[in-house]
């Protein structure tokens, strides 16, 4: 178990009306997160992944409260002896003192940089409105942020527009390091990008990480790079976690039908390897209704009656490693390491 | 080996024992910008057999895309014109074709399928329609016949309930669904090739190995050749028959699939097939390859990828390299470089 824990949420939901007719009649909701729990560890990258539509990025920004949640918990500790913060219950002024600690990096550098703002002004602002520097501290601030990121300091002027994919990337996360945060979700942050040019940044996430101790919580579908970079995994489906483990026990010893579904589905880069996967039926339902009880069940291979009664409970397998599944009881999986 | 017969430069092998379904000679399209020119693709040799399939693999802007697009002569012109060389479908020149004979290869003998399903269905007519219009236009069946063909081509790509399901609008229908009606469409009227352009990109991972599997069966079935343009190094491996690496509007390398990923030649294959995530031990610091892409209105002199190059001396910046057969190979494998990488990385 972690005990330094940086991060503890509790039964976290998020529904979004859904509306009908020119009277905006509410006729239903989407459970974008149902209930999910998880906890994070100082210094640590836990990744959520799944399929599009399986609530990974509404979580993550609910969390940060860039959406306001149904209800849930999130306790923030920003120092181990701290008192926790409840970042939920946080009055609007409160929340904009501890938002500086959580920040974001987002898929499309492009959507999120402001383009009229040249990228002096892009990083700096955080610092200007936490009042984090001011005058030429600005300046010597953004120079050696731009050159922390791998951007040389004339970068400053130019705009967002001037500079590729990777480079734009870079840009952001100058952005999310100025206020010297603790905790960064990068959501999809380098999904966008070309396989050399992911690998640059990879490796840049994990330099600044080593050397100021952040927290990733890494937003993902590409199994691959989150195989890479994460020491915890949460796989997530239609709304809520289904398993929940180190990346070895995911990857290793997947237990939920659905985990390794997914992880059989990943072409493999080795042509010698060539194999018959284990394909899975139909997409995933819309999760405006979800099927009753578990559910992956009309996509699994293993269901059977008893999996329509409920959503099942969580199983645990070792002490960092749960599966909600009436089947999960054990190890022995194909997987790789 | 001299370089005026472009074939010269193309490895005999099983390649030789079959006469090419398509062959691509020094294809050059080019773009007109506010800037200049933009070389997008510059120089490309490639040749397809029947019932192989070949996938185009590069990084976003090396000019695999353009290359569809002019198979298929789809490229909008302005801006963009073709500047060189020629494409042989079935022996016949396609560059020099009339539009209306064009028209007739296009849909018909050489079929495409894009990333985006939806901008390529018309979103106010049904989809069992579209199909039936294709079927209709290219081979002459009447209505009724068209129908029926539509309905069973959505059976054969895994739609259920075709009759009710030919009856849906594209945007009833998951990403998933919409890339299989894609597919329908586009082997409706049995094409010889078959050119699938990032076809699983905007899918989830379950649903992508779903169509994977299912253009392998179609192609088993049916005997098509097939181009698969992919950023995607696993797809490749899972799929391809030979490989085509592109970089910066050219063909780098190129050989059957397992002797690219076990002895790749070029320094840009090497970097790209390194980088990949899942070869590293987790935590390790991956091998990027530095740089970016260069743009194609401003390509470097001698070879393109020279700047980025850990192997790069002299002669690479002075001379471009030519595609040639790779030294001391094990069957058709050819490489663009001064200085092959000579054995396993």
């Amino acid at each position: 178990m972690i005990d330094d824990v940086l991060l503890a949420v509790r039964d976290l939901a998020k529904h979004f009306p859904v509306r009908r007719g020119v009277l905006g009649r509410r006729v239903g909701e989407v459970k974008a997160v149902d209930g999910v729990s998880f906890h994070m560890g100082r210094g640590e990258t836990l990744s959520l992944v799944g399929e599009s539509g399986c609530g990974k990025t509404t979580a993550a920004r609910t969390l940060l409260r860039l959406l306001e949640p149904t209800h849930g918990e999130a306790l923030y500790r920003p120092a181990p002896e701290a008192a926790p913060v409840p970042l939920f219950q946080l009055p609007p002024r409160e929340l904009r003192r501890w938002r500086r600690d959580l920040q974001i990096i987002f898929q499309d550098p492009y959507e999120s940089l402001n383009p009229r703002l040249s990228v002096g002004q892009i990083v700096s602002e955080g610092l200007r409105v936490h009042r984090l520097a001011r005058g030429r501290e600005i300046e010597a601030r953004v120079v050696e942020l731009l050159e922390r990121v791998g951007l040389d300091a004339g970068a400053r002027d130019r705009f967002p527009h001037e500079f590729s994919g990777g480079q734009r990337q870079r840009i952001g996360i100058a952005r999310a390091l100025a206020v010297r945060p603790r905790f960064i979700v990068c959501d999809e942050a380098v999904s966008a990008l070309d396989v050399s040019i992911q690998a640059q940044i990879v490796n840049l996430l994990r330099d600044l990480q080593a050397e100021y101790g952040l927290s990733f919580l890494f937003i993902a579908h590409d199994l691959a790079v989150v195989r890479h970079i994460s020491d915890r995994i949460a796989v997530m489906y239609l709304g809520r976690i289904v398993e929940e483990g180190t990346r070895e026990e995911i990857f290793l010893r997947p237990a939920h039908p659905y985990t390794q579904a997914l992880l059989a589905a990943v072409p493999r880069a080795d042509p010698a390897r060539r194999r018959e996967r284990i394909l899975l039926r139909g997409d995933v339902p819309s999760p405006l209704d979800p099927p009753p009880g578990c559910h992956f069940r009309p996509r699994c291979p293993i269901a059977e009656e008893q999996c329509a009664a409920a959503f099942p409970a969580f199983v645990p397998l070792s002490p960092t490693h749960r599966a909600a599944c009436l089947k999960a009881d054990g190890p022995a999986h194909t997987g790789r390491p | 080996m001299k370089r005026e017969d472009p074939s010269a430069t193309l490895p005999r092998g099983t390649a030789g024992a079959r006469a090419p379904l398509l062959a691509l000679r020094g294809l050059c399209t080019y773009f007109r910008g506010e800037t200049g020119v933009a070389r997008a693709v510059d120089g490309v040799d490639l040749e397809i057999l029947p019932r192989e399939t070949v996938g185009l693999v590069g990084e976003s802007g090396c000019g695999k895309s353009v290359t569809a697009l002019s198979i298929l002569r789809l490229v909008p012109d302005p801006p963009g014109f073709h500047a060189g060389g020629e494409i042989r479908f079935a022996g016949r020149d396609l560059l020099r074709l009339p539009a209306a004979e064009m028209r007739r290869i296009r849909g018909n003998e050489v079929a495409m399928i894009f990333q985006e399903p939806m901008t390529a269905l018309n979103p106010v007519f049904a989809v069992g329609e579209q199909i039936a219009e294709a079927v209709r236009l290219h081979q002459g069946l009447s209505r009724r016949e068209a129908s029926a063909r539509a309905a069973r081509m959505l059976e054969q790509v895994g739609i259920p309930d075709p009759a009710r399901r030919a009856r849906s609008y594209p945007h009833q229908l998951s990403g998933g669904m919409r890339q299989r009606v894609m597919i329908a469409m586009a082997v409706s009227c049995g094409p010889r090739l078959l050119i699938a352009d990032e076809p699983t990109t905007a899918l989830d991972v379950t649903v992508q190995a779903q169509i994977l599997a299912l253009l392998a069966d179609l192609q088993r079935r049916t005997g098509m050749s097939m181009l698969l343009i992919t950023h995607d190094l696993g797809v490749v491996a899972e799929t391809a028959d030979r490989v085509a690496v592109m970089y910066a509007g050219r063909v780098v390398e190129h050989a059957g699939v397992r002797e690219l990923f076990a002895r790749p030649r070029h320094p840009y294959t090497v970097g790209l097939l390194r980088s990949r995530p899942d070869l590293a031990r987790p935590g390790e610091r991956l091998p990027a390859i530095e740089g970016a892409v260069p743009s194609a209105f401003a390509l470097p002199a001698g070879c393109r990828f020279h700047p980025r190059c850990p192997r790069a001396a002299a002669r690479c910046v002075a001379e471009e390299p030519a595609l040639l057969p790779a030294p001391a190979a094990a069957g058709e494998h050819a490489v663009a470089c001064h200085f092959p990488v000579a054995e396993e990385p």
